[in-house]
């Protein structure tokens, strides 16, 4: 089966517990596909467990949750070494993070230090406690959320974290015939939980490798470029996106090619995925608001200006 | 962003801006009340299907068919009935509008809406000129300002429909106000460019802004006996501009007015000076010189007047005296002008020009108004025959009783007039000397001056020598005007100034009529300071320049200059102007025949390079500029000869070249994606630029959706070539010219 009819099926089974947003779930496979980790920012309440729940149980793949708390230490996530009386030695009880998908809840709400470290096992995928270093499993996979609304007795994460993240989502309450529907249908069951698999590991790790091979021809890769200078020269962002942003463009392209059924990446897909890609890197001067609307505004607008390649 | 609310305010805004030039037309002949309803209901029938989207289902061929219908109406009804063209034009123009509001389907169609209300407005200011135009108009005004920014947001929103930041204006009430206000001040810039602004057109000259000159150096009367120094007013009162430079101008007469009654110490005029009491010389009408703004031939003068010589045509502008006198030119004897009058025949200056019983010429327009006229003057006069001199040209104030031997012994024993004021002329100049310096003078200031002081100015000289010949018998008068005048080499004219006012004499000869003698003897003049004098002339040539070319410009000067302009083009050299003393001997370059190479230059060049960025097929565009080099060819070789004529073509060969040499180079995926971008705008999308090729090609399946099949292959076959791995681009163009050819023939026959 080609890639584009697994990636069809995952995506429609999904759909089938977690309805009318089918754009935001591509986004977030592709985001996944391509290896990256996923930053949802939304109110609560709309579905952002569901989301990684579904996902993990589609692709059959191990799926834990941490809920961050401003106590939460860093051993609490990556685990820690106990003294085996009997055996005298250390082991290493790994935590929670030893799994191949996570959905970090609240990510903004605890210490700089825990989330450091998780960000640390995010672009490492290793863990080092004790002079050990532990591989986490493969694929592994970060869905952070974060509440935009809320900021008492928060820890915002600053931009060279959020840089970690390929794609910054909004999955927004869901239109009213689906929530409709929502209402007449559900019963008291969750019906994510009993979502059967209709991939593996080995496949989903198949389907990783296959992006690399994607094309992403010369004039696409200039148009981002083309995108990538304006917003290093524009006068409402201070500094502009990294090469770190770029390269993870690139990757989050080729896996929507892939998705689409092309072995090649066409600048479509380039224009599509720029607001989710690159807004988070965006620092905003002056008296901007620092917010996900201005910011996705802000590079909508830009990317609006630069001419596409047809 | 309330989409909604703004596409609201922008239909209402643009169905105002339709309606208001037709507003007052309703009841004239372009719209009676029938068709004023029906044009009404017919607007409200294009809102609605407009709203309900139907102006896609009626296809564009029938919209033609119906426009080119009432065109074919219209001009049968011009032709055979006698209705008037202007009326039909404007129904044409509202037929028009109707059909672009119930066929409009991109931001072009509304463009032309606008543009055809505009159009309407201007027609309507040509057939009312009723108060409810002028509100129809500020309110066109203050609405289509609105309309048009209104119209322009809304385009930025449709085609930014991503856009929802804080910041962006919604249409709400405020920014609804701002821009009403903007419209009002538009409207009030124009209302004072409209009245500050000089008016050009055919002698439309407002003269409320010139202010008449003060008469300071010419009187309209003439009073001896004043002390002081009369100081040279340099304001210039007439300028004249010649045919030719003429040698001598200090004797140059200009005749103002003349007076005939003497009562010691002023003169006055007594007769009834507004008739006309010359005789008729008979003739046919050819004899009516019209010298205000046609230039008639010299023909009809030579049936006139029978002087011999040359005769020197004048071209004289008049500042505004402040009277309705005339001045004219007495060399010898200059022109009379006519038994019949000259006159104006159109225009809100016309009038007529008048000569009284003092000779004296009036003109009928405004007094405070400045003239442009033409004087013609023969180098050595005829004689007409008129009748005697009234009385009281005869009539000699209280003198004294040395007073008439005095007379009579000067020129003893001459009885012709001639020679009476020949004599009367030479005793003066030899005897009396000229002074602006006046003396004292007592009771009788011409017996102090005859007899003791010996000195005066040109009144003194003037009035002796009239009473002189008076007391001998011999009717005569003096005459106010000015003297020579200085020429003035940067603009080559004559300037006459204030200062040079001069009063001199004519007597009455029975067989000559009235013949002027100037008795003043000739003042040494001061050298004028060379730096003040140019300073002054360049000031003064600017002001001729100014009132020839910008406030009297008028049709008949502007086809003056064409004509010349034409006759130089052709035959180089042989214009009139005078240009010719500067270059007597160089042979003046032709500048016709380079015109015309440089034009078919041009032209070749700017159609080939058109053809070429818009990647039409190189044959037409060959076709193309050979039709051009043709058409240089035989313009060349219709008005001048054959070298200019294949030095035409060559050029337009050459402007080819040009533009083939920098033309753009593509790839032929980039033709193949152009042509098929270009058939897509036919059909009515248009890329932006920020689209990508596959949201663009899905776009135009949706257009037409019967192609939408042959658009998927294109589509997939082209971004393969495009991004793909290994792009083939075999036959990629091919594909793109039949899909391009099928598009615009499914977008022609229905937008479904």
């Amino acid at each position: 089966m080609s890639e584009q009819a697994e990636l069809t099926k995952i995506i429609d089974h999904i759909e089938t517990v977690f309805r009318g947003k089918r754009e935001i779930v591509e986004l977030t496979l592709a985001a996944l596909l391509a290896n990256g980790h996923v930053l949802l920012e939304d109110v609560p309440g709309v579905g952002k467990t569901t989301l990684a729940l579904a996902l993990s149980r589609a692709l059959g793949l191990d799926f834990k949750r941490l809920q961050f708390t401003s106590d939460l230490l860093p051993a609490d996530i990556l685990g820690v070494s106990v003294w085996l009386a009997d055996s005298a030695e250390f082991s290493f009880r790994p935590g929670p993070i030893f799994s191949n998908i996570i959905l970090a809840d609240e990510i903004n709400r605890t210490t700089p230090r825990t989330q450091s470290a998780l960000l640390e096992a995010m672009s490492e995928r290793r863990v080092s406690v004790d002079d050990t270093t532990h591989a986490l499993p493969d694929p592994f996979l970060v869905i952070a959320t974060q509440n935009p609304l809320e900021h008492h007795g928060t820890y915002p994460l600053p931009e060279s974290q959020l840089d970690r993240f390929l794609m910054r989502l909004s999955i927004g309450h869901p239109i009213r015939e689906v929530e409709l529907s929502l209402l007449s249908e559900r019963g008291s069951s969750q019906p994510v939980d009993q979502l059967s698999a209709v991939s593996d590991p080995e496949a989903f790790k198949r389907l990783q490798k296959k992006v690399n091979a994607v094309h992403l021809g010369h004039e696409v890769a200039a148009y981002i470029l083309d995108v990538v200078t304006a917003t290093r020269r524009d006068a409402r962002i201070r500094m502009g996106v990294s090469t770190r942003g770029v390269l993870a463009l690139g990757q989050a392209c080729r896996a929507w090619a892939m998705m689409k059924g092309r072995d090649f990446v066409i600048s479509d897909d380039a224009r599509k995925l720029i607001v989710p890609c690159l807004s988070h890197r965006l620092s905003l001067s002056g008296s901007m608001a620092d917010d996900r609307a201005t910011a996705e505004a802000t590079m909508e607008d830009l990317a609006s200006k630069v001419p596409v390649p047809a | 962003m309330k989409a909604d609310r703004l596409e609201i305010v922008h239909e209402w805004s643009l169905y105002l801006v339709v309606l208001l030039p037709v507003l007052p037309l309703i009841g004239t002949t372009v719209l009676p009340y029938a068709a004023a309803a029906l044009f009404f209901a017919a607007l409200m029938a294009s809102w609605f299907t407009h709203r309900a989207g139907l102006g896609r289902k009626i296809p564009e061929r029938l919209w033609n068919v119906a426009v080119l219908s009432f065109v074919g109406l219209g001009v049968l009804r011009v032709v055979f009935t006698d209705t008037d063209l202007l009326d039909t034009v404007v129904q044409l123009l509202l037929i028009l509008t109707i059909v672009k509001l119930f066929g409009r389907w991109s931001v072009r169609d509304e463009l032309q809406v606008f543009v055809l209300s505009l159009i309407t407005l201007a027609a309507a200011t040509t057939l009312t000129d009723q108060l409810v135009f002028g509100a129809a108009f500020s309110a066109y005004v203050l609405a289509g300002t609105f309309a048009l920014a209104v119209f322009h947001l809304r385009n930025e929103v449709q085609q930014r429909p991503k856009i929802s930041f804080r910041g962006i204006p919604t249409l709400n009430r405020s920014y609804a106000l701002v821009l009403a206000g903007m419209s009002a001040v538009v409207l009030a810039a124009s209302l004072l460019v409209f009245f500050a602004f000089p008016r050009i057109g055919l002698g439309f000259f407002a003269p409320k802004t010139r202010d008449a000159l003060q008469m300071t150096g010419f009187s309209e009367s003439v009073e001896l006996g004043n002390h002081g120094v009369i100081r040279d007013n340099p304001a210039v009162v007439i300028r004249v501009e010649f045919d030719e430079r003429p040698k001598d101008t200090t004797n140059m007469h200009w005749r103002m007015m003349s007076f005939d009654n003497y009562d010691g110490h002023s003169w006055s005029r007594t007769l009834n000076s507004k008739q006309n009491s010359l005789p008729r010389v008979e003739g046919d009408d050819s004899r009516r010189v019209s010298g205000l703004s046609t230039r008639q031939s010299q023909q009809s003068l030579a049936q006139v007047f029978d002087g011999s010589g040359k005769i020197s045509h004048l071209q004289v502008y008049l500042e505004p005296l402040g009277t309705t006198l005339l001045p004219t030119l007495w060399t010898s004897e200059s022109i009379r002008l006519g038994s019949e009058s000259i006159s104006v025949p159109f225009g809100p200056r016309s009038g007529r020009v008048e000569r009284d019983k003092y000779g004296d010429i009036h003109h009928t327009v405004a007094d405070q108004v400045g003239l442009i006229y033409q004087l013609w003057a023969w180098e050595t006069p005829g004689t007409m025959p008129v009748d005697t001199a009234p009385d009281a040209f005869l009539q000699l104030p209280p003198l004294s009783e040395r007073f008439q031997p005095f007379a009579d012994s000067i020129a003893p024993g001459a009885q012709e007039p001639a020679l009476i004021a020949e004599g009367i002329k030479s005793y003066l100049q030899q005897n009396y000397t000229y002074t602006t310096d006046l003396p004292q003078v007592g009771v009788s200031p011409i017996e102090s001056f005859l007899f003791e002081t010996r000195r005066g100015h040109c009144e003194y000289f003037a009035t002796s020598a009239t009473i002189l010949l008076r007391a001998r018998g011999v009717p005569a008068r003096i005459v106010n005007g000015f003297l020579g005048g200085s020429w003035n080499s940067v603009g080559s004219f004559l300037a006459v100034r204030q200062g040079d006012a001069h009063t001199w004499v004519e007597y009455f000869d029975a067989n000559r009529g009235w013949v002027m003698i100037d008795p003043t003897p000739a003042s040494l003049l001061e050298p004028p300071n060379a730096a003040v004098d140019a300073a002054r002339q360049y000031y003064d040539a600017m002001k001729l320049f100014w009132t020839k070319w910008i406030i009297e410009y008028d049709l008949n000067s502007q086809l003056d200059v064409f004509r010349r302009l034409a006759t130089s083009f052709k035959t180089p050299g042989t214009s009139q102007d005078t240009k010719s003393e500067d270059d007597p001997d160089g042979q003046p370059v032709p500048w016709g025949p380079w015109v015309l190479a440089l034009a078919s230059l041009a032209l070749a060049w700017l159609f080939a390079s058109s053809m070429l960025k818009n990647r039409r097929d190189v044959r037409w565009l060959a076709l193309g500029v050979v039709l051009i080099a043709i058409a240089a060819a035989a313009t060349g070789w219709a008005i001048f000869e054959v070298t200019t004529a294949t030095a035409a073509a060559a050029s337009a060969l050459v402007g080819a070249g040009l533009a083939w040499i920098r033309r753009p180079r593509v790839s032929s995926i980039d033709q193949a994606w152009f042509i098929v971008e270009r058939a897509a705008k036919a059909a009515g999308i248009q890329r932006q630029s920020d689209e990508g090729p596959e949201h663009f090609l899905d776009r135009l399946a949706l257009a037409v959706p019967t192609q939408s099949a042959a658009i998927g292959t294109f589509q997939s076959r082209y971004l393969a070539a495009r991004f793909g791995a290994n792009s083939t681009q075999s036959d990629i163009i091919e594909a793109a010219e039949r899909l391009a050819k099928s598009i615009s023939a499914h977008a022609k026959t229905g937008r479904q």
